[in-house]
C-alpha cells in the first residue's frame, strides 16, 4: 500500500515539474491525456490496486482522485491563461494612436437656419404654427393692406425692388383671388403673411412666419436680402401686457434669462400702439462702456411689434370690436449677430467654409 | 431732427438738462440718436417717426416735452400785426387744384433791405444743419426749424399780372428751381404759378426767376397747407427732397400758418406789413384734417387693450396735457388738436396714455393659446437634417444674380427669367431660376481660399414665367466637390434623400425613375433626370466639363437640384407591417454579358422575371476589359429566391433559376458565364 501512496505522491511531482515546461495549449492536452487517459500514468497505478488489501483501498482510490482533479484544475488553469495571453497579444498587436486626425464628415447649417429653427422652437413650444408665404408680392399685401397707402411717407421706411413686368406679363396669380395686379414686387417684410393668414383662417389665429425679404439697400449693417420672423396672435381680450409677456419669454429663451427687456414707443403703420423691443446690451452687459456694438447706450433694438391696427382688421374683414391681437416681427440676421458676435451682415451670403465651419 | 438744447427751453423753460431730456422723449416714442456739441450748444438729434408730422419742429418737441414734465409750455412770438391801412399793392391769389391746396395764406412787406443774417440766426441756423443765406430765407428756414410750417418769400416786383395761381402744371411744362435747375413737369405736380407761368413747385421748391436777390425791396412771404401726397409724389418723381417737402408729406398744422406769417415777419424785424391774405377752401384734406376729428373712446376701452387697471383721472390728464380735449364720464368723446392728424381710433389714444405713463408701467402676461393644429416637420427640415449629417454644408445666397452666370449654365433660362426694374447693379438684377450657379459661386469662393473638396447645399425660392404667370417655388440644390468619380455617390445621395421624403426608388407612378438627362450644363454621359410619373422633380449629374471651366472650377463637381414643393405636397406611403419571412431564402448567382449601353435598371427589372418567388436582386460586380470583349459588360448578381409559406427545395430554385437565364438570353441577348 505504502508504494502505491509514494507512487501517486511521485506522480504529482513529476507532473509539477513536466507542466512547468509546457507553453502550448495542445502540449498541455497532450500532457493532461499521458496522465489521466486510458493507459495514462493515473490509470496504470490504479490497476495496481487489485494488490491491495480492501481497508486500504479506500485510502488510495482518495489519493488518486485528488490527484485527478488536481491535474485537470491546473491544465485548464494553464489553458485559460494561454488563450488570455494570445488574445491579449492579438489586441496589443492591433493597437493604434487613437490620437491620429480622421476626417470628419459632418455638413453644417447655416446660422440663419439655426437661429431660425430655435426661433421656431420657442413659438411653436408656446402654440404657434408655422406659416410661410411668396416672396414676390403685390403693393395690396405688401403696403396697402397693411395700411400703408401709396404716396404715405412710411413707404420711406423700406426701399422696394419692383419686378419688370415687361410687356407680356400682367399680374400675380391670384392665390386669394382679387387684389392683384401691377406693381409687383419683392416684399420688403414678412408681415404680408399676416393679410395672406388672416384672409384664409377665422380667429383665433397664432402664427409665425419666417421667410426672406428684400430692401433696396447694401452696406456694411445692410444687405439687399436678409431673413425676418413674423409672429401674429388675434383673439378675443389679447392685450398688450400678453405683447410684452411672450415676447420677455421669448429673449429669455432666446438670449438668456438675465437680458433685460424694454419696450419703446415706436411708429408701425399696421399697429397701434407700436413698440420696439430693446435688450440690454450682450456685449457689455448693459453698460454702454466704451461698447461700439451698442453705442454706448447699453441697448441693443431686437424688434419691432405692437397691437393689430384696426385698419388692419378692416382690409381682412375681422371684427375689431370683438378681436384684438398683436404682431412682432424680427431681423434673423440681427439675431444671429447679437447671439454670435458676427461683425458685418454680408459674411453671411459669401458662403465661404470658413466662416460657416464655425456654427 | 436737431433740436438745439436752448432754442428748446425758450418753449419750455424745464430744469433737467439735455440727457434727461433725452431720456425722457426717448422713453415717450422720440428715439434720441445723439447728442452733439455744436459751437456750445448741446443739440439732441432725434428720430421723429413718420406719423408724427406735428413734432418735426422745436415746438412739436416742446409740447411734448411740457406733457411729459408738467411744465407748462411758454408762448413765444408775437400775434400777427395790422397791415398798415395807407399802403395798398395789388395781388390776386386763386386756388385752382382746390383739393390739393385747402389754404394758402400771404403776407405783402414792403421796404425791405436783403443783406446779411444777424449772427444769433446765423448761429441758430448752423445748430440745426443749415446754411445762411440771406436775412429773408433764413428768416423762413428759422421759423420752419421752429414751428414745422414750410415758408417761402418771393420777390413781389417778379410775380407776373400780380396774381398768385394754385394750379396743376401742365404737362412738360418748365421750372428752373432755385438749385438751378430747369424741371419738366407732369400734369400731376402741383405748380404755384403767376399770370405768365410757374414761380414755384408747390411744397417742394421755390422757382429761381422770382426768387428774393438784393435788390428785392417788396416780398410775398408764403403760408399754406400742401395735400402731402401731392407733394411727395413730385418730390419723389423729381428726387427732390427738401425741409419743406419733408414736413409737408408728414402733415402741417392747418391752424399754424397764421402764426408762423406773424413770426416770421418778427424775426425779419424791418419792413411795414402792407397785406394779410388768406384763403380758405371748403374741399378739406383725406384724413379730414381740416375738420375736427372725434374719437370715441373709454378708459375702460383703453385698459382692455393694453392689460392695464390706469385710473380714468390719470388717463384724462395725459390726454389733455398733450392738448386733446375729453369729453364726458365713462364714455369718452375726444377731440385732438388740429397737429395731430395722426389720431382716428381709441387704440390711438391708448398709445398716448401708454406712452406718457411710460411701456414699463404695462405689466407682463400669458395669453391663453388655444391648441392648434400639430406642426410637423417640414419637407425642407427633413432635407437639411438628412444632407447635414451626409457633410453638405448650408450656404445663403442672393435671390437675384447675374444674368451673366445664369447664361453659363443654362442659356434657355434667360428667356423665361424674371428681372428686377431697379436692381442694385447688373449683376444682381434677375431672380434665379436655378440655384446652381449660387452653389457654383460658392464653389468658386472656397477654391479661392484652397478649399477643393466641398459639399454645399441651399434651399431656397427660384422664380420664372411661364406666360403671363410668376412662378416662385422652393428649390433644393447641392454641389459635391471630391477626389474622385462622385456622380454615382451623388446619385444615391440623392437617392436616400428622396426615400428619406417618401419617394421610393421604382416604375410605379408615384416612384421616381432615373432618365438620361440632356441639360446643357450637365455632362451627357453622366447625368439623370429624375421623373415621377411623367413630372420631372430635379436632376442629378456630373457638371459639364465645359461649364466647369467657364467658371474657372478646377475638379469636376457632381450636382443636383430638386422641386421641394412637389415633395411637401406629398404625404408618402402609409407605412403598413409586413409579416416577417419564417422560411429561409435559397441565393443563386448570375454572370451575364450585354451590350455596354444596356442600363442596368432594365437588367434588373427583366431579372425579376414574374411570378418567380424572388426576394431580391442585387448587383456585385460590374466589369468590363479583359476578357469581356468590346462594347460589352459583364454584370453579377445575387439573386434569393424565398417563399413566405414554405421553404423551397433545391429542385425548385434550379428550375426557377434556369427560367431567368433562358429569359435574359432570350430578351437581352445576354451571354451567361
Ligand atoms: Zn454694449
Amino acid at each position: 500500500m505504502t508504494d502505491l501512496l509514494t507512487e501517486i505522491e511521485g506522480l504529482e511531482k513529476q507532473f509539477g515539474e513536466e507542466i512547468e515546461k509546457l507553453h502550448h495549449s495542445n502540449e498541455i492536452l497532450h500532457l493532461k491525456a499521458t496522465y489521466l487517459g486510458k493507459s495514462g500514468h493515473l490509470s496504470s497505478i490504479l490497476k495496481k490496486m487489485g494488490g491491495v488489501s480492501a481497508e486500504d483501498r479506500p485510502t488510495i482510490g482518495q489519493k488518486a482522485n485528488i490527484l485527478k482533479g488536481k491535474i485537470e484544475e491546473e491544465c485548464q488553469r494553464l489553458l485559460d491563461s494561454l488563450k488570455r495571453g494570445a488574445l491579449s497579444e492579438k489586441t496589443e498587436k492591433e493597437k493604434l494612436d487613437i490620437t491620429l486626425p480622421v476626417p470628419e464628415l459632418v455638413g453644417y447649417l447655416h446660422p440663419i437656419s439655426q437661429v431660425r429653427q430655435e426661433v421656431e422652437e420657442i413659438f411653436v413650444g408656446l402654440g404657434f404654427q408655422v406659416h410661410e408665404g411668396q416672396e414676390i408680392e403685390s403693393d395690396y399685401y405688401n403696403f396697402e393692406a397693411l395700411n400703408i397707402p401709396a404716396n404715405h411717407p412710411a413707404r420711406d421706411m423700406q426701399d422696394t425692388f419692383y419686378i419688370d413686368v415687361g410687356a407680356t406679363l400682367r399680374g400675380c396669380p391670384a392665390k386669394e383671388g382679387g387684389h392683384t395686379g401691377p406693381p409687383l414686387l419683392l416684399r420688403t417684410h414678412t408681415s404680408p403673411v399676416q393679410i395672406h393668414v388672416m384672409e384664409r383662417q377665422k380667429a383665433p389665429i397664432a402664427m409665425i412666419a419666417p421667410g426672406t425679404v428684400y430692401r433696396r439697400d447694401s452696406d456694411a449693417s445692410h444687405t439687399p436680402m436678409f431673413h425676418q420672423v413674423e409672429g401674429l396672435l388675434v383673439d378675443e381680450g389679447v392685450r398688450f401686457s400678453d405683447l410684452k409677456g411672450v415676447l420677455e419669454l421669448f429673449v429669455h429663451e432666446f438670449f438668456g434669462k438675465k437680458t433685460i427687456v424694454r419696450f419703446r414707443p415706436s411708429y408701425f403703420p399696421f399697429t397701434e400702439p407700436s413698440a420696439e423691443v430693446d435688450i440690454s446690451c450682450l456685449f457689455c452687459g448693459g453698460t454702454g462702456n466704451n461698447c461700439s456694438v451698442c453705442k454706448r447706450s447699453g441697448w441693443l433694438e431686437v424688434m419691432g411689434c405692437g397691437m393689430v391696427s384696426p385698419a388692419v382688421f378692416k382690409k381682412v374683414g375681422y371684427d375689431s370690436r370683438r378681436y384684438s391681437g398683436f404682431a412682432f416681427g424680427m431681423g434673423i440676421e440681427r439675431m444671429a449677430m447679437l447671439k454670435f458676435g458676427v461683425n458685418d451682415i454680408r459674411l453671411f451670403f459669401e458662403n465661404d467654409m470658413r466662416f460657416l465651419k464655425q456654427f | 431732427m436737431k433740436v438745439p438744447y436752448s432754442w428748446l427751453k425758450e418753449f419750455v423753460p424745464t430744469r433737467l438738462g439735455p440727457e434727461q431730456v433725452a431720456e425722457k422723449i426717448t422713453a415717450a416714442g422720440f428715439e434720441v440718436e445723439g447728442i452733439e456739441t455744436i459751437g456750445r450748444e448741446p443739440v439732441l438729434e432725434i428720430a421723429v417717426t413718420p406719423n408724427r408730422g406735428d413734432a418735426l419742429s422745436i415746438l412739436g418737441i416742446a409740447r411734448e416735452v411740457a406733457a411729459l414734465t408738467g411744465v407748462p409750455l411758454k408762448k413765444v412770438g408775437a400775434p400777427l400785426g395790422a397791415p398798415k391801412k395807407n399802403k395798398t399793392l395789388p395781388l390776386q391769389i386763386r386756388i385752382l387744384s382746390k383739393s390739393d391746396c385747402p389754404r394758402y395764406a400771404c403776407a405783402l412787406v414792403t421796404s425791405v433791405r436783403v443783406g446779411p443774417s444777424p449772427s444769433w440766426l446765423v448761429d441758430r441756423l448752423t445748430q440745426v444743419g443749415l446754411r445762411s443765406i440771406n436775412n429773408i430765407v433764413d428768416a423762413t428756414n428759422f421759423v420752419l426749424m421752429e414751428r414745422g410750417q414750410p415758408l417761402h418769400a418771393f420777390d413781389y416786383e417778379k410775380i407776373k399780372g400780380r396774381q398768385i395761381i394754385v394750379r396743376k402744371a401742365k404737362a412738360g411744362e418748365k421750372l428752373e428751381t432755385l438749385d438751378g435747375v430747369t424741371r419738366s413737369l407732369v400734369a400731376e405736380d402741383l405748380l404755384i404759378a403767376d399770370a405768365e407761368g410757374g414761380i414755384a413747385l408747390a411744397g417742394v421748391m421755390g422757382g429761381q426767376d422770382s426768387a428774393v436777390s438784393e435788390s428785392t425791396q417788396t416780398i410775398v412771404l408764403e403760408s399754406a397747407v400742401f395735400h402731402p401726397a401731392t407733394v411727395r409724389r413730385t418730390s419723389r418723381r423729381l428726387g427732390l427732397l427738401t425741409d419743406s417737402s419733408y414736413r409737408f408729406e408728414r402733415g402741417v398744422d392747418e391752424e399754424g400758418i397764421l402764426p408762423a406769417l406773424a413770426r416770421v415777419i418778427e424775426v425779419i424785424g424791418m419792413g411795414e406789413l402792407v397785406q394779410v391774405i388768406d384763403v380758405r377752401v371748403g374741399a378739406g384734406l383725406k384724413p379730414a384734417r381740416t375738420k375736427k376729428v372725434i374719437v370715441s373712446s373709454s378708459a375702460g376701452e383703453i385698459n382692455q387693450l393694453l392689460g392695464t387697471s390706469f385710473k380714468e383721472m390719470e388717463m384724462k390728464k395725459i390726454l389733455v396735457s398733450l392738448g386733446f380735449q375729453v369729453r364726458g364720464a365713462k364714455k369718452w368723446k375726444v377731440t385732438a388738436p388740429s397737429y395731430r392728424s395722426d389720431i382716428s381710433h381709441s387704440s390711438d389714444l391708448a398709445e398716448e396714455v401708454a406712452r406718457l405713463k411710460g411701456y414699463a408701467a404695462i405689466p407682463s402676461t400669458l395669453p391663453p393659446i388655444k391648441p392648434q393644429r400639430r406642426s410637423t416637420l417640414s419637407c425642407e427640415k427633413k432635407a437639411k437634417q438628412f444632407l447635414t449629417c451626409r457633410g453638405f454644408t448650408e450656404s445663403a445666397s442672393f435671390s437675384f444674380v447675374s444674368p451673366e452666370e445664369v447664361r453659363r449654365v443654362d442659356p434657355s433660362l434667360l428667356e423665361r427669367g424674371i428681372s428686377l426694374a431697379n436692381p442694385i447693379s447688373q449683376d444682381l438684377s434677375l431672380m434665379r431660376p436655378l440655384l446652381i450657379p449660387s452653389l457654383l459661386k460658392g464653389v468658386v469662393t472656397n477654391q479661392n481660399h484652397q478649399t477643393e473638396e466641398l459639399r454645399l447645399f441651399e434651399s431656397a425660392h427660384v422664380y420664372w414665367r411661364e406666360g403671363e404667370k410668376i412662378i416662385e417655388k422652393r428649390s433644393l440644390a447641392g454641389v459635391l466637390v471630391g477626389d474622385k468619380e462622385d456622380f454615382l455617390e451623388t446619385k444615391g445621395i440623392v437617392q436616400a434623400l428622396l426615400k428619406e421624403l417618401g419617394i421610393r426608388r421604382g416604375d410605379s407612378p408615384h416612384e421616381v425613375r432615373y432618365e438620361r438627362a440632356t441639360r446643357p450644363f450637365l455632362h451627357p454621359g453622366k447625368s439623370a433626370e429624375l421623373r415621377v410619373g411623367g413630372t420631372t422633380i430635379g436632376f442629378v449629374g456630373t457638371l459639364h466639363p465645359e461649364v466647369a471651366a467657364t467658371w474657372g472650377i478646377r475638379r469636376e463637381p457632381a450636382i443636383f437640384e430638386l422641386d421641394l414643393e412637389f415633395m411637401s405636397g406629398r404625404q408618402g406611403e402609409p407605412k403598413r407591417f409586413q409579416e416577417l419571412p419564417r422560411f429561409p431564402w435559397v441565393e443563386r448567382d448570375i454572370c451575364l454579358v450585354v451590350d455596354r449601353g444596356l442600363e442596368a435598371e432594365k437588367v434588373e427589372s427583366e431579372l425579376r422575371l414574374e411570378p418567380l418567388p424572388i426576394d431580391s436582386v442585387k448587383l456585385f460586380d460590374l466589369y468590363e476589359g479583359g476578357q469581356v470583349p468590346a462594347g460589352k459588360k459583364s454584370l453579377a448578381y445575387h439573386i434569393r429566391y424565398q417563399r413566405r409559406d414554405r421553404t423551397l427545395t433545391d429542385d425548385e430554385v434550379s428550375g426557377y433559376h434556369q427560367k431567368i437565364i433562358s429569359h435574359v438570353r432570350q430578351k437581352l441577348g445576354a451571354e451567361i458565364r
